[in-house]
């Protein structure tokens, strides 16, 4: 051992207790709990930002239709060979279309970032999913996000972390659609 | 004759991730419920307090999403504490946001503990993740070496200087 003084109650947590340790411990009790929820519930982040954040009514609306979506996607996709040598050299394979159409003051900016996450989590260094991006300038806008469903779950959660964290007003209405399909890769 | 049962026979990470990639829920579940105090530890130890409850969600929610490319199915705790490890730099580039109204730290035992954390966070990155663990989360030196996939020897030896510093730390009056 390195340490030949090493601590035994530092490294198993019991024996001959140590003072100052021990006294640590239980002034970082309280954070053991913080933010813990005993069952796995993904959907139940946006809720829990409310409390602490200025978060206007359309947030909580895309939260919640992305995180929904978002788990609907990945248990869709259970069980599927999303990762197949053919599907990542884009020859036929499990294929799934994602159309989420936004409209409202900050629809662009709604399209801006969900492309920008979609790409950051899903993009070429992956190679699973293809995001487009049809936007009028000031005006509706739509995506269309195109890979495998668990792929496309990761994208719309992480669309809606980002739009929650840097938007403070405005109004966004946002609708998803989704097709499951099987078809030769474009 | 009375008959008793026996200890309950505990599925193994790879047997849960096999029933879960067929879509039991359930399975995915208890990986989550066996997983998700390393998990919160190491999102403890490297984004601000306000976001580990979301963070400690969407670790699994990236974990769900990628659990069919997960080679080795036993490896399954290691590789969580991965997706988090990279999920806590990503939420660290987004950009800050104005808190308006912080529940953190309303009570004196939660707001010393915030204090305490903080000392911890501002040691190197190697000593914080396995004190938080330990001290936090409660787990012994061999358990950390288990969850996160490094070897007991480097356990004991980030648990020594990480602790030698922290007591530093809270000796010097200009740290409190």
């Amino acid at each position: 051992m390195e340490h030949p003084e090493f601590d035994d109650y530092l490294w198993r947590g019991r024996g001959l207790e140590d003072p100052e340790v021990a006294a640590l411990e239980q002034r970082l009790r309280p954070l053991r709990e913080l933010g813990q929820r005993e069952t796995f519930s993904p959907t139940s982040a946006s809720v829990t930002s409310q409390r602490r954040r200025r978060v206007s009514h359309w947030r909580t609306v895309v939260a919640a239709v992305a995180c929904a979506a978002g788990l609907t996607l990945a248990w869709l996709s259970r069980g599927r060979d999303v990762d197949s040598p053919a599907a990542v050299a884009g020859g036929s394979g499990q294929h799934s279309e994602l159309r989420l159409t936004a409209s409202g003051s900050l629809a662009p900016l709604a399209v801006e970032r969900a492309a920008q996450w979609g790409r950051c989590h899903v993009g070429s260094g992956e190679g699973r999913a293809v995001v487009t991006l049809d936007l009028d300038a000031g005006g509706p806008g739509s995506l269309t996000v195109e890979g495998a469903p668990a792929r496309l779950a990761v994208c719309l959660r992480s669309v809606a972390s980002a739009l929650r964290t840097d938007v403070t007003s405005g109004d966004l209405r946002l609708e998803l659609d989704f097709h499951p399909r099987t078809q030769e890769r474009r | 004759m009375r008959l008793r049962a026996g200890p309950p026979v505990l599925d193994t990470d790879a047997a849960l991730v096999a029933r879960a990639r067929e879509g039991d829920e359930d399975a995915f579940e208890l990986l989550y419920r066996r997983h998700r105090r390393v998990v919160h530890g190491v999102l403890l130890s490297r984004v601000p307090p306000r976001e580990v409850a979301d963070a400690l969600q969407e670790a699994f929610t990236r974990a769900l999403a990628k659990l069919p490319s997960l080679r080795d199915p036993a490896q399954f705790g290691p590789w969580v504490v991965t997706i988090a490890r990279n999920l806590s730099v990503d939420l660290l580039r987004r950009p800050t946001f104005e808190v308006v109204d912080d529940p953190l730290g309303a009570t004196a035992p939660m707001a010393d503990a915030l204090a305490v954390l903080e000392l911890i966070r501002q040691l190197p990155e190697a000593y914080r993740e396995t004190l938080v663990l330990r001290l936090v989360e409660g787990l012994t030196g061999a358990e950390i070496a288990v969850a996160t996939g490094k070897t007991e020897g480097s356990v004991r030896v980030n648990l020594h200087r990480g602790m030698t510093r922290l007591r530093a730390r809270l000796r010097d009056p200009e740290m409190q």
